[in-house]
């Protein structure tokens, strides 16, 4: 009998003691575990049985393990995890308010105490002890915030947005066609050539009259026994159903079905622009890296690129809500992106006689020299190349141009600051560029900086990458000879303090546009990347990507392993959080950016974003250490 | 004679009805009990305490929990102390047995009962209702004895005490002998023969009581 403990019977009491015994009631006040257990219900789930599916949803209740174990499955079928007698369950979906992303199947016979989500949130804010263990690890807890982002994300991916893009962004090549007086032969040499399946027959204005798809040879022509000399026009579907190229995908799907034909025919203004199938739809739903790749490669026409670079936008999207990391999200985004650029610069220099024989490197710079861009990118690029005359000068920065408005025209807006490689400031000779970096590094000033803070994660992307390397090597011993300069762009860097109040948790942005916001670019990831930038130039590296510049760092630095985990999953989880914010606001139809207002998000995630933004705090307090800041 | 108060309460516990036949088990509150006595002769023992818990949306719910020591004019033979654990200062510390039993019905409604050898505590109730109340509530019992056998036979031939059945399901006892700690166990094994019944496709009390019905012509062990 414990005399303090009101209204309580002896199964109350029983139960007090019972889950006493484990971790974190042990440590909690009688009286809280007494609260708690007049809330609980108990319930039995027999072997096999499902306690919690992935879904939509934010879980009804917290399970606690009576007796019994639960094993955690993922898609795939694949149990990840058990859990045991004691062990509670899903906490960091409850935490974060989502739907579970595990099936949780009861291993064995099972009984749980279920505790509601209201009260489970109502013990977090009464107990201490409860909230710390409920919300301590934070690697674990990122894992959960990962894990439970990809119910929410898999659920909200819907085939709406994709199927209302125009159908000219689906389109994967030019049309062939012929006129209705070409001999069946040659048009079906044709089409086996291109390996396509239907082809158009237009007259001299290009309206498209008739088709013929592979599956009407089968019956129109060889089963009929029709001579191949025969014009094309005795068997191709004569008037058939066409759209405007600007049409939803949505409207070919519709007419696809009414009328059982696999390929239809684009108009803008009553000539053909592309034929789409049935296929180039349905692909929509299986985006992947490698078909985007070979896509790009494929591709002779620069006119695809744009919905090719729309494919990558989705790509990245569903890779989101697959609940990939960051870091490799990133990382995807950058070489996909590379590749689109590299296919543009291809078709710009390769038709382009004024720049044979000149040698030239195409530089990504910024987040794409770092392998680290997001949803929202606008254009950071250069160009470097060997000895040119004036007239081939002009011709390499008429080409840069080309290649700038492509990338503009494909999603990466002109960039604001004018660093591009079409702008003559930024289309330099070897030498020319020596001499910049050179005077940046001498002159220290705000301006200099921050053209090295872009500049110095330079990366060749396409042409010569002899001149990028050359560039980067004298760089490194540029910046070791001159301490004074990297003891500039450390002081620099710590002007930027990550945004954590003394008074609110939070310190917000003052810009005017983005009120009650931080910025995650600017004061969460821009610590990490700057900090990097540092610890890679005075080491000499030829590094360009933050966390791998901060593995290399740490090692050089002797900083611990957990610590640099810590900085990199804090990096990451920024990253992370920019990518779903910017996820959100494409989703509703509104431009990108990297304000985020912290009561938006969800408690788990708040809390993680506040440990990120001290980790940042630890990387510039290690900058201020090594310079005596 | 009922105090004013008592009698009140007795009158609304007077137009209690039986549960509907038809209503899902899923959807059914459930009243899981277990009494105490001065001893082993339904008719002529003392009731010394009663334990409930309640199953509802096929959860125990702890907060829904009964429990009540009846106060005896007489302590109970020293022999029965030992098997139940109640002292006798603990049995005159209980409730007067009308308040206790009232209590009993307010909490129970017309909850279907269950217990474990279900006779003995109806039997027992039935007889302190009936002298100390007058009252013969309508709600039907279901004895888990009889149940477990019907939907585990394979288990039947080991099982036959209480004991054995939790052994079987891994269910443990914080307190035996205790009216609650018994009933909450029972409730436990409730549990897995409610999950059972689902399996079986009997999902109304109408069709439960058809099986134990049916259960008179089958061969038992």
């Amino acid at each position: 009998m414990n005399p303090v403990i009101p209204l309580a019977n002896s199964l109350h009491r029983a139960t007090v003691d019972a889950l006493r015994r484990q971790a974190p009631f042990a440590t909690m006040a009688n009286d809280e575990v007494l609260w708690l257990v007049q809330r609980l219900s108990v319930a039995y789930y027999a072997e096999h049985a499902v306690l919690l599916e992935p879904a939509e949803v934010r879980p009804a209740a917290l399970f606690i393990i009576k007796q019994g174990s639960v094993s955690g499955v993922a898609a795939d079928d694949q149990a990840v995890f058990q859990l045991a007698a004691g062990e509670m369950f899903p906490l960091g979906a409850l935490l974060a308010g989502r739907g579970v992303a595990n099936r949780y199947i009861a291993a064995a016979d099972t009984f749980c105490y279920l505790l509601p989500a209201s009260d489970f949130h109502a013990l977090l804010a009464r107990s201490k002890e409860f909230n710390d263990f409920c919300t301590r690890r934070i690697a674990s807890l990122l894992e959960e915030s990962q894990r439970a982002v990809q119910s929410e994300y898999a659920l909200a991916l819907d085939d709406e947005q994709r199927f209302a893009r125009p159908l000219a962004s689906v389109v994967r090549r030019a049309p062939y066609a012929v006129r209705p007086t070409t001999p069946l032969a040659e048009a079906l040499v044709a089409m086996e050539a291109a390996r396509i399946g239907s082809v158009v027959v237009t007259e001299e204005t290009d309206a498209p009259i008739g088709i013929l798809t592979l599956k009407d040879v089968l019956t129109r022509v060889t089963l009929a026994q029709v001579p191949l000399v025969t014009p094309i026009s005795a068997v191709m579907t004569p008037a058939p159903a066409t759209l405007p190229d600007d049409a939803p995908v949505a409207d070919a799907l519709v007419l696809m079905a009414r009328q059982g034909i696999h390929h239809l025919p684009l108009v803008h203004d009553g000539h053909l622009t592309g034929v789409v199938s049935e296929k180039d739809i349905f692909a929509l739903r299986r985006l992947s890296v490698d078909g985007i790749t070979s896509a790009l490669r494929r591709t002779d026409d620069p006119a695809r690129l744009p919905g090719l670079a729309h494919d990558i936008g989705d790509l990245a999207h569903s890779l989101l809500a697959q609940g990939m990391d960051a870091e490799n999200l990133t990382a995807i985004i950058s070489s996909l992106n590379d590749q689109l650029t590299e296919r543009i610069i291809a078709f710009e220099s390769e038709t382009d006689r004024k720049l044979a024989g000149l040698r030239w490197c195409w530089l990504a710079l910024g987040s794409e020299g770092r392998m680290e861009q997001t949803l929202a990118t606008d254009q950071d690029n250069a160009l470097i190349f060997d000895h040119a005359d004036d007239a081939q000068r002009e011709a390499l920065m008429a080409f840069a141009q080309r290649v700038n408005s492509r990338l503009d025209a494909c999603g990466f807006p002109l960039c604001r600051g004018e660093i591009m490689a079409g702008n003559p400031q930024w289309c330099l000779s070897a030498a020319d560029w020596e001499r910049q970096f050179a005077q940046w590094i001498d002159h220290g000033s705000p301006e200099a900086l921050l053209h090295a803070s872009i500049f110095f994660d330079f990366r060749p992307l396409a042409g010569d990458a002899a001149l990028a390397i050359g560039l980067r090597t004298w760089l490194k011993h540029a910046a070791q000879k001159n301490p004074r300069f990297l003891h500039q762009m450390s002081r620099n860097a710590l002007r930027n303090r990550p945004p954590l109040g003394v008074v609110r948790d939070f310190v917000f942005s003052d810009d005017q546009k983005h009120p009650h916001t931080i910025d995650l670019k600017m004061n969460g990831a821009t610590p990490f990347v700057d900090a990097a930038r540092i610890f890679a130039l005075a080491a000499g590296s030829p590094q360009t990507n933050t966390a791998k510049r901060l593995r290399e760092a740490a090692q050089a630095l002797h900083i611990p392993d957990h610590e640099l985990a810590d900085w990199n999953r804090a990096f990451h989880f920024l990253q992370l959080l920019r990518l779903r914010h910017q996820h959100s606001q494409q989703r509703a139809g509104e431009i990108p950016d990297n304000h985020v207002d912290p009561d938006t998000l969800n408690p788990l995630d708040r809390r993680i974003l506040k440990e990120a933004l001290r980790q940042a705090r630890k990387v510039q307090a290690r900058l201020a250490l090594d310079y005596k800041l | 004679m009922l105090d004013a108060t008592s009698a009140a309460r007795r009158t609304a516990l007077a137009a209690l009805r039986a549960p509907d036949p038809g209503r899902p088990l899923a959807a059914q509150r459930w009243c899981v009990v277990d009494v105490e006595t001065g001893g082993l002769d339904a008719t002529r023992d003392p009731l010394l305490a009663i334990g409930a818990v309640a199953i509802e949306g096929g959860r125990i719910h702890l907060d829904d929990s009964f429990e009540r020591g009846l106060t005896q004019t007489e302590a109970t033979a020293a022999s029965n102390i030992l098997i139940h654990g109640i002292s006798g200062s603990e049995q005159r510390a209980g409730q007067a047995p009308h308040v206790a039993l009232l209590d009993w019905l307010e909490f129970a409604t017309t909850a279907p009962r269950v217990a474990f050898h279900a006779g003995f505590d109806q039997a027992v109730l039935q007889r302190a209702l009936h002298t100390r109340l007058g009252l013969r509530p309508p709600a039907p019992w279901f004895d888990a004895a009889v149940v477990a056998p019907l939907l585990f036979p394979a288990a039947a031939s080991r099982c036959s005490q209480l004991d054995d059945w939790l052994a079987l399901f891994g269910i443990t006892v914080y307190a035996r002998h205790g009216a609650l700690a018994d009933a909450y166990a029972t409730a436990e094994l409730w549990l897995v023969l409610l999950n059972a019944a689902a399996r079986e496709n009997i999902t109304t009390l109408r069709q439960l009581q058809r099986l134990l019905r049916a259960r008179r012509w089958l061969p038992m062990h």
